[in-house]
């Protein structure tokens, strides 16, 4: 998907550049939102004009600490429904890297939150602080938006239009405000690293 | 509009477009959202949704519901298929239309609850004790779902049978972008009067409380709805009509999807979510200069052996793919003639990958090739 | 015209001669629900009879009216899907003891509890004639079956207690000995708005009367007799083994059909969906 990997002129997230689809995976704590920032990100990329399969862990799976969300984005009919090693993988806990990190290729792109990745050998990672940053927000709940932010503003896998229409969409209003803070908070991180 | 709809979502949009205005059913992994859609979609339409204490006592009230004139369907999975095939066999007898909608995970018993499968295909088909004719229907995607939701009740409702739509655990809970195209319905039909008409062994359907007092049995019975449980042929000939209704329709009955299979040397058959890896496949072997193809089954029972049979005998090999250890490809090697017929399949919870599919199409071609050479 | 011709239009005479042996009371009861039709005009197009499997459930098909004749243990079911795609039908559920108390016991409770407008006859024989005269969950202890020549050593089921128990609104025990009675109930249940259940002790000569050594059907509508006594001003000590037998319960709560309908109405509304 080349043309999402343009911003400014610049290439960005070079590792996707070459690819037809993109497999993301978000994975967090139960409760980290994790099946929101995935079906955010499913439905920005619709509004994008891709295809979109959204698969999550469910059940006992889902329980046991930790949760996943895949997104695949495509501009071509999905045949397999499965990420395999996910090309971007945004985990915003301890406990979620210890349970999805296993799919990791080495061309895949590690977001995580810097406080969950100390004590962990997490490669080249890209640290941020989400749940530190989306607590400045007023909303520690938000570390999902924040590390969405952060992971559109790197990327730019959907547009942050369609990302900021979705995140309206669905979050519940009175906490739609911090939410947009969080977004904000997370895109000008990936500014910054980007300078 | 694009919507991101889940699988089970899906199933319930379509049972709805379809018309159905009763659900009974009974929560089970995968598929219990299929009955949470229903309770928010039925009441404000008018129509019925009940928890039942059980999948007997579903399939029981569906039947009940449907020989009101209601479309009735449930919803259930591996375990609840299982209980539900008494009532499967009774609606079966009695030429009651309705939907069962079974999301596979791993079996037997309560196996991977979480997990996909394809191994009730032939529950689908013989589940339930004695013959009768059947239906039973598959989907690769979430538009699949909606669309064969749909086409599971205008069987149902055409044909007077219960119809099987065969989900799995991940198409039951994976989400895609689609469109929700309009498709025509069928309604069931009534006799032009109620004089003389004989309630069974016609696809005409008059229901209970219209004027014609009768008895449904799942005894065996003539048309009259009499019963004939001894020594009588009356049950043979009622069954044999079912079964010939259905035949005499399969071209319309079984619904395929065929790609690149004009040339292909390689033939892949698949069927629900493993026809998506399959279909990766053969473009990953088209890619490579192999000349492989698909058929997709949408429509398992009855079996399409007559267009199974032409493609893999124009084949030189055909590998069957499948989430269980050896079900489809029974049928498929039953009507292969010469064609080497090669299986791959799991039951670990897993999906059979693309790469996977993809060698074992290599491998199958190449021994075929080498087996022509040596035979030479 | 002889006594009683016109209750011929109740029955559906292509389908006799019936399944029941000489003595056996299910014809006692049959013959009592023409008879409650009668009385009650009911209208036979809009009234739907269910059966499950066995001497009992075998009645739908004998009835001059809409029937159905279902799966053992499971004619709840069938009549709570009929009465809820339709609640304008009067809907009745005719089961034997093992029928409704063994195999289908889950959904008696459940239709207990739902309080569905269908009225449930249980016609309890103490045993399993169908399938040759063996134990059933209301056989007596101590007494003989096929499959306990020594004596039942279990307990046996109460069916009303059963019954109020799971919340059934309209609960009584009759008897093919009670003539006059037994129809009352039976009309009473189909009347009651909501879950009505009637428990009628019925006579089986050829396998209870046969294995215990209790005579034929005339011998055992005697013991039906002897062996319970009218409910009203009696205690439990004077009960002395015999069984009760009247009207346990009979209250309004809320009707399953009439409150979906509500929540229909509801979510409506709302604009829900």
């Amino acid at each position: 998907m080349a043309e999402l990997n343009t911003r400014n002129g610049q290439v960005v997230g070079s590792a996707l550049a070459t690819r037809v689809q993109t497999g993301i995976r978000i994975a967090g704590r139960g409760g980290q939102g994790v099946m929101l920032a995935g079906l955010l990100v499913a439905q920005a990329a619709i509004d994008d004009g891709l295809e979109v399969v959204q698969t999550q862990s469910y059940g006992p799976e889902a329980r046991l600490g930790a949760a996943k969300s895949d997104v695949i984005l495509s501009h071509e009919p999905i045949a397999y429904p499965e990420i395999g090693a996910p090309d971007l993988f945004l985990c915003l806990s301890h406990d979620a890297f210890t349970a999805y990190g296993h799919d990791i290729a080495p061309n895949t792109r590690l977001i995580m939150d810097a406080r969950a990745a100390r004590g962990l050998d997490v490669g080249e990672a890209v640290l941020v602080p989400m749940v530190d940053t989306a607590r400045d927000c007023g909303a520690i709940i938000a570390a999902n938006i924040v590390g969405l932010g952060f992971l559109v503003g790197m990327t730019d896998v959907v547009s942050e239009r369609s990302l900021r229409r979705a995140l309206a969409a669905r979050a519940r209003p009175e906490s739609l405000e911090s939410n947009m803070r969080a977004l904000d908070a997370g895109l000008a991180l990936a500014a910054e690293r980007r300078l | 509009m694009q919507q991101l709809i889940q699988g089970n979502e899906a199933c319930a949009l379509g049972a709805v477009a379809a018309g159905c205005s009763f659900f009974a059913g009974y929560p089970i992994t995968p598929s219990s959202e299929i009955m949470e859609w229903m309770s928010r979609l039925l009441p404000p339409r008018g129509g019925v949704f009940i928890q039942m204490e059980d999948e007997l006592s579903s399939m029981g009230a569906v039947i009940g519901a449907s020989w009101t004139g209601a479309k009735a369907m449930t919803a259930t999975s591996g375990p609840g298929f299982t209980l539900m095939q008494e009532h499967i066999g009774y609606a079966a007898m009695t030429e009651t239309p309705c939907v069962i909608v079974d999301g596979q995970r791993v079996g037997p018993s309560t196996g991977m609850p979480t997990s996909p499968a394809q191994g009730d295909v032939m529950q689908a088909r013989w589940g339930s004790h004695g013959d009768r004719a059947a239906i039973a229907l598959t989907a690769s995607s979430v538009l699949d779902t909606y669309t064969m939701t749909i086409e599971a009740f205008n069987m149902s409702e055409r044909y007077r049978l219960p119809v099987v739509l065969l989900l799995d655990a991940t198409l039951a809970h994976m989400r895609e972008n689609v469109i929700l195209p309009d498709i025509p319905i069928v309604n069931r039909s009534r006799p032009g009067s109620i004089d003389d008409f004989a309630p069974f062994g016609s696809p005409e359907f008059l229901p209970l409380g219209a004027g014609a007092r009768f008895t449904v049995s799942g005894l065996s019975h003539d048309e009259a709805g009499h019963q004939r449980a001894a020594k009588s042929d009356a049950g043979e000939r009622l069954t044999r009509r079912a079964i010939e209704r259905v035949a005499a329709d399969a071209e319309r009955i079984t619904l395929t999807r065929q790609e690149a299979l004009d040339d292909a040397e390689l033939v892949l058959v698949a069927y629900g979510i493993t026809a998506r890896a399959a279909r990766a496949a053969v473009h990953q072997l088209r890619a490579e200069g192999i000349p492989a193809g698909l058929l997709e089954l949408q429509t398992l029972w009855p079996f399409p052996a007559e267009l199974v049979g032409s493609v893999a005998r124009n084949a030189r090999a055909v590998v069957v793919a499948e989430l269980n250890l050896g079900q489809v490809v029974t049928l498929v090697s039953a009507v292969a003639g010469t064609t080497p017929v090669h299986h791959l399949g799991r039951m670990d919870g897993a999906l059979l990958e693309p790469d996977a599919i993809a060698a074992a199409g290599r491998t199958a071609l190449h021994d075929a090739v080498q087996e022509v050479g040596a035979a030479r | 015209m002889r006594h009683g011709e016109h209750l011929r239009a109740y029955l559906r005479e292509e389908a006799m001669p019936n399944v029941w042996c000489p003595g056996c009371g299910h014809g006692n009861v049959m013959g009592a629900l023409t008879r409650t039709f009668d009385r009650m005009q009911l209208d036979l197009d809009a009234t739907v009879v269910i059966g499950g499997i066995g001497c009992a459930s075998r009645m739908p098909f004998f009835l001059n009216t809409n029937a159905m004749h279902t799966t053992h243990g499971r004619a709840l079911t069938f009549a709570t899907g009929v009465k809820l795609a339709r609640p304008e039908l009067t809907v009745l559920a005719v089961m034997g003891d093992g029928d409704a108390l063994a195999i289908g016991g889950n959904h008696l409770i459940h239709a207990c509890r739902r309080n569905i407008d269908v009225t449930a006859l249980v016609l309890n024989n103490g045993i399993y004639g169908m399938t040759g005269g063996q134990l059933a969950p209301s056989t007596p202890q101590s007494f003989r079956s096929t499959t306990s020549a020594l004596g039942s050593i279990e307990s046996p089921f109460d069916t009303v207690e059963l019954a109020l128990a799971a919340g059934a609104t309209y609960v009584a025990r009759a008897t093919t000995f009670d003539f006059d009675e037994m129809p009352q109930m039976i009309e009473a249940a189909i009347r009651h708005p909501g879950f009505a259940l009637v428990e009628i002790l019925s006579q089986c000569p050829t396998y209870f009367g046969r294995l215990n050594k209790l005579g034929d059907g005339r011998a055992l509508l005697d013991y039906e007799r002897d062996h319970t006594a009218p409910l009203e001003g009696i205690t439990r000590e004077e009960l002395a083994g015999q069984l009760p037998i009247g009207v346990f319960r009979e209250e309004i709560r809320p009707e399953y059909t009439r409150q979906y309908a509500a929540l229909c109405d509801r979510a409506r509304r709302a604009g829900n969906g």
